[in-house]
């Protein structure tokens, strides 16, 4: 049995060798020594008298030369894909591992993530009537952004009134992050008045108006960006009202009606 | 009834679901850094494109004593971006010559200035910043506060200085410039004592430049005036810039 043992191991040894990918290797050897034992019982069946030493060496001897079928093996079994295979066990390991740490900073409150949802425009204010609006209906398209006009609603209360309008960019970036563009928005009604945008107000100081506009961050997602811009001192006998962006070179317009949606 | 089962994957697409998954998560997880980048030029190109303006030329990053900084030009403009922020504080760029920028850095308060000069003349090599601090002020110590009241001018237009007759305080910084690899220049100036109160409170607003350097203000605080000069190998002098608070 050992001589036996020491021949199927010697055999099974040569044969293997050349498949370099160790659990692989460790397979084949399985599958080969099962073989080999079958053949063995099966000659044993047959031929009765035979011993088990006899049976196997017989067996070992019709499994052909081990040399031979190692260089086949070697050949079928590429040890690469192996390897990568492992490789990538231990790349979705890690990202596991990360999603977890950076999950639980998350949850943590540590970061926003790539979702916010946004409020829009209130629309039910106490003390204050809430008139919507038709938004302007075009499409900006610029630096691969979309941008167009989701809400406007005209905010009343003792005799003041206040513009809202939603503003929503959509891109194919869903890695970009809100921008501050609004800070640059500036407005004109049909009376002349001018609303000077935030970064003339508080950078260079054009305060003289009583009418201003500023913008908010309003929700974000992977494709999307929203923002809402708040129009303050808006007189009543207003018709209608122009956002205007002109900065280093971009410009655009879009224009609201001040008369309720569907008049 | 004949259960379902997933298919047997070969190991080639045991290799793809692998890395697929992989890559979904840390697109995932990336996500939950609100899509945080690492490299400062390409979080300045991002939010370049996010807030419709550029392309810049980057003229810099670097680092004060919290925050990392990138700095571009742009047209008209100086585009300032603190690490991750999603939009740029701009300062108006002189067309033709160098433009000092006072890096509005709000969390400096502890008596740092760091300013920072772009478009500088060309083969610059070393550089160096004045930096003149005045102003007059009053204090009050008390046992666990102390007050200070300042002014640039020695009245304070339609008040009163508090804590009795105000004193004179003047002080000039010689700092040298370290070159930034894109050619900008920036220049640190840190308090001289770091005891002394009164200078930390009067740098740390030296920075405060959308209130003191870019409006008239019917009052402000403290005076500034810097001077940059620009240097080439030999030591010849090859430019200047400069920068007040108005008169």
């Amino acid at each position: 049995m050992i001589h036996k043992n020491y021949n199927v191991s010697a055999w099974l040894e040569t044969a293997v060798a050349g498949i370099r990918f160790r659990p692989d290797r460790e397979t084949v050897e399985a599958e080969l020594r099962e073989h080999i034992e079958d053949k063995t019982l099966d000659l044993m069946r047959i031929f009765p008298d035979m011993t088990a030493e006899e049976a196997g060496e017989r067996a070992l001897s019709q499994m052909g030369d081990p040399e031979e079928i190692g260089r086949e093996l070697a050949k079928i079994h590429r040890s690469w894909l192996g390897y990568l295979w492992r490789a990538s066990q231990a790349v979705l390991g890690a990202a596991l591992l990360l999603a977890v740490i950076v999950g639980a900073n998350y949850l943590g409150g540590g970061y926003t993530g790539w979702f916010e949802p946004g409020g829009g425009l209130p629309m039910d204010r106490e003390g204050c009537s809430v008139t919507e609006l038709k938004p302007w209906e075009g499409r900006i398209k610029m630096d691969g952004y979309t941008l167009t006009m989701s809400q406007a609603a005209l905010y009343t209360w003792d005799g003041s009134q206040r513009l809202g309008v939603a503003l929503r960019t959509v891109s194919p970036y869903f890695w970009d992050r809100e921008g501050r563009f609004c800070e640059q928005v500036s407005a004109v009604d049909n009376l002349g008045n001018r609303y000077p945008s935030f970064y003339a107000q508080y950078v260079r100081r054009e305060t003289e108006s009583r009418h201003y506009l500023y913008g908010l961050t309003d929700g974000h997602g992977p494709f999307r960006q929203d923002y809402i811009l708040w129009v303050e001192e808006v007189p009543p006998e207003a018709e209608w009202l122009r956002l205007e962006y002109d900065w280093l070179g971009r410009s655009w317009s879009m224009t609201v009606e001040l008369e309720e949606a569907g008049t | 009834m004949k259960k379902w089962k997933l298919p047997r994957l070969s190991r080639g697409g045991k290799v793809l679901r692998n890395l697929g998954a992989a890559v979904l998560l840390a697109v995932l997880t990336w996500g939950f850094t609100e899509f945080r980048l690492l490299d400062p030029y390409l979080d300045f190109r991002r939010t370049e494109r996010a807030n419709w303006v550029g392309p810049s030329e980057i003229q810099g990053v670097f680092q004060t004593k919290y925050d990392r900084w990138a700095v571009g030009t742009c047209g008209d403009q100086v585009l300032l971006q603190i690490d991750h922020d999603t939009g740029f504080s701009y300062w108006p760029r002189k067309e033709t010559e160098t433009t000092l920028v006072p890096v509005p850095d709000r969390r400096m308060g502890q008596g740092d200035v760091w300013v920072v000069a772009v478009d500088v003349p060309e083969g610059t090599s070393a550089a160096r910043l004045e930096l003149t601090v005045s102003f007059w002020y009053t204090i009050l110590r008390e046992e666990d506060a102390v007050h200070l009241q300042y002014s640039a001018s020695r009245e304070i237009p339609g008040g009163e200085w508090k804590f009795g007759a105000p004193i004179q305080w003047k002080r000039t910084y010689q700092v040298p410039g370290e070159r930034l690899k894109d050619g900008g220049v920036v220049f640190h100036v840190s308090v001289k004592d770091e005891e002394d109160d009164v200078e930390q409170s009067a740098l740390s607003r030296a920075s405060d430049w959308e209130v003191w350097y870019t409006a008239d203000q019917a009052w402000r605080s403290i005076d500034c005036a810097m001077e940059a000069v620009f240097y080439d190998e030999t030591g010849g002098e090859l430019g200047r810039a400069a920068l007040s608070t108005p008169d």
